[in-house]
């Protein structure tokens, strides 16, 4: 017996009992004096009744009671019960239908609710799934990407926390410590922390206003550009992209906003002080050749203007001109050596298709030298890592002296790619070479600079590792 | 009274070959092959026109055109600078520390011939 069945009953006896009472109050109270003597004698003459009446209305509301718990109470509190079990923690959880029909129905109508929710639910799920699933694949594939940029790239929010950065960059901010075998650097970098904390405030500060005035005037992909100086003499040259959204997506005349910055760096201080290199070789140079300059023509001016000058004068004069002739050699010689030691310093190979070394390489034969070129076969999934450019330098030097030497008008280019190697083939039909003149080519200075001491194009090769040979097809012959 | 010319310059074919035009044309001459000689020559020769290279031992040409410019003794000596520098501003200097004119190397040993004898009036 429970306590909602026993208030139940309560509450029963008491509305019957009252009723009762109420109904014998108004009697009592609707007649006239003398019958009201009357019926208040018979009601008091009836008093032993009264505990049978009370025992009969205990009797009927008691079953009343038992009733109403049965059909209703118990199935409307299961009802409950279970609508709460379903909206807080077993969506597949159905309530069962029992009670009176109104309330069968009730919990039927819960229960399709629960399924519709529960659909609902997984498709959602699904959905999330399917979502995270595309995200890591981004994730992966940017990351992949990132790791073989040459560049280091740092992805920061607009509060320039860093929400992503491939191992160069890491490398880039470890002190130059670089990876010791399986060990990684010590890391200055991390995600969530502050690219302030590596790069100073000010410095990106002036890039981000820039950024943002450019893109509040609706220039798509703005790119602020600014060196960076890292260190004792290291210089790291930075371009700044915005990662921009639409505010109020969807709304007529939304705006761009600024939700984060890619930043791609590289350290530029070796090209820089190569830079700074070829500019003082350059000065010399031209200043050298300048003082040497004016003395010969000062000596012949001399020569010219007073013919009547003695013998003697104009020896001295005639052994300036020479003298100095001689040294203008002299220098030029130098030039060309410190020149060609700084190409050869200056080497940075990167991965780079071989069908686009090819372009670059057909694109300055056409552009210098004027010979037709063509790609018979190119391998597009082949891959080299070189230093393009010595290497285009390199090649071009081989087309130039065909054409120079040999009248060649027209060359093929064909990539194919072995093993471990790419091949890259340079042919032509107009003329047969000795094979001691393309011998003695591989030795023969790539006159980069128009000297002698330049690289050669056996010196190119060993640096990527690689060799060459010359073949003649017998059935051109 | 012949006019007195000072030749600085540390290059010696280029102080041969001026010092003969100079001589050709009238002028006593004397040479002078880096920046310390230079000031000694001014101070005992007393130059009316100064030859003066810049890119010289010891004291270069910018250092000596001052010293001069600060003696007020020496005001009226005609300072033509000699250079292989020929940047717009390396010539800008030149003239603001008080050279009369600037010349760049290589030149035409007439046109410097020329521009002596402006400086020096007839």
């Amino acid at each position: 017996m429970t306590l909602r069945f026993i208030g139940a009953w309560i509450a029963c006896f008491v509305l019957c009992f009252g009723c009762v009472a109420g109904v014998l109050l108004a009697l009592h109270f609707g007649l006239e004096p003398v019958q009201r003597v009357r019926f208040s004698e018979a009601l008091l003459s009836a008093g032993g009744l009264l505990p049978l009446l009370v025992l009969v209305l205990l009797a009927a509301t008691g079953f009343l009671a038992q009733w109403l718990t049965h059909a209703y109470f118990r199935p409307l509190r299961r009802l409950a019960e279970g609508t709460r079990l379903i909206a807080s923690s077993n969506p597949g959880f159905r309530t069962e239908a029992d009670g009176m029909t109104e309330v069968r129905r009730l919990a039927q109508a819960v229960n399709l609710l629960a399924e519709q929710r529960e659909s609902a639910m997984n498709d959602v799920a699904v959905r999330i799934a399917q979502a995270h699933a595309e995200l890591d694949e981004e994730r992966n594939r940017l990351a992949a990407l990132m790791s073989e940029l040459a560049h280091s790239v740092v992805v920061c929010n607009a509060e320039g926390l860093i929400l992503l950065y491939n191992q160069r960059a890491r490398e880039l901010f470890s002190g130059g410590v670089r990876k010791v075998g399986d060990r990684a650097p010590p890391a200055y970098i991390g995600l969530g922390r502050s690219l302030f904390s590596l790069i100073e405030r000010d410095l990106v500060a002036h890039s981000i206003d820039y950024l943002g005035s450019r893109v509040a005037q609706g220039e798509p992909q703005p790119v602020a550009a600014f060196m960076i100086a890292s260190g004792p003499g290291r210089l790291l040259r930075a371009r700044m992209a915005p990662v921009t959204a639409t505010a109020g997506a969807g709304k007529p005349g939304s705006a761009m906003e600024i939700t984060g910055y890619v930043l791609l760096l590289e350290d530029a201080s070796e090209e820089v002080a190569l830079g700074e290199r070829r500019d003082r070789l350059q000065q010399r140079l031209l200043e050298n050749a300048r003082a040497v300059l004016a003395s010969i023509r000062a000596a012949a001016e001399n020569l010219l203007n007073y013919p009547d000058a003695d013998a003697a004068r104009r020896q001295q004069f005639t052994a300036i001109i020479n003298e100095e002739a001689h040294r203008l050699g002299a220098e030029l010689e130098h030039a060309t050596r410190e020149y060609s030691d700084a190409i050869k310093s200056h080497w940075s190979p990167e991965q780079i298709r071989a069908v686009d070394l090819v372009e670059l390489i057909r694109r300055r034969i056409e552009s210098h030298y004027g010979l037709a070129t063509h790609a018979a076969e190119l391998d597009t999934d082949a891959w080299v890592n070189v230093d393009s450019y010595t290497m285009m330098l390199a090649v071009c030097a081989l087309a130039r002296r065909l054409a120079e030497e040999w009248g060649v008008r027209k060359v093929r280019f064909r990539v194919t790619a072995a093993a471990r190697s790419v091949h890259l083939e340079l042919e032509w039909t107009e003329a047969r070479l000795p094979a001691a003149t393309a011998l003695a080519w591989e030795g023969a200075p790539l006159d980069l600079a128009g000297g002698a001491d330049s690289l050669t194009f056996r010196e190119v090769l060993q640096r990527h590792h690689g060799e060459s040979w010359y073949e003649s097809d017998p059935a051109s012959e | 009274m012949n006019q007195r010319i000072l030749i600085a310059d540390d290059e010696p074919n280029i102080v041969i070959s001026l010092e003969f035009v100079m001589q050709q044309s009238g002028f006593e001459t004397r040479t002078a092959a880096n920046g310390d000689e230079a000031l000694k020559a001014v101070a005992e020769f007393r130059p009316h026109l100064l030859l003066l290279d810049v890119m010289m031992p010891v004291r270069n040409g910018y250092e000596v055109c001052q010293t001069v410019r600060d003696n007020p003794a020496l005001k009226g000596v005609k300072i033509v600078m000699l250079t292989a520098k020929g940047r717009e501003l390396e010539v800008a200097k030149g003239l603001a520390i008080g050279a009369d004119a600037y010349v760049t190397k290589p030149f035409a040993t007439q046109e410097l011939l020329d521009t002596v004898r402006r400086l020096l009036g007839p």
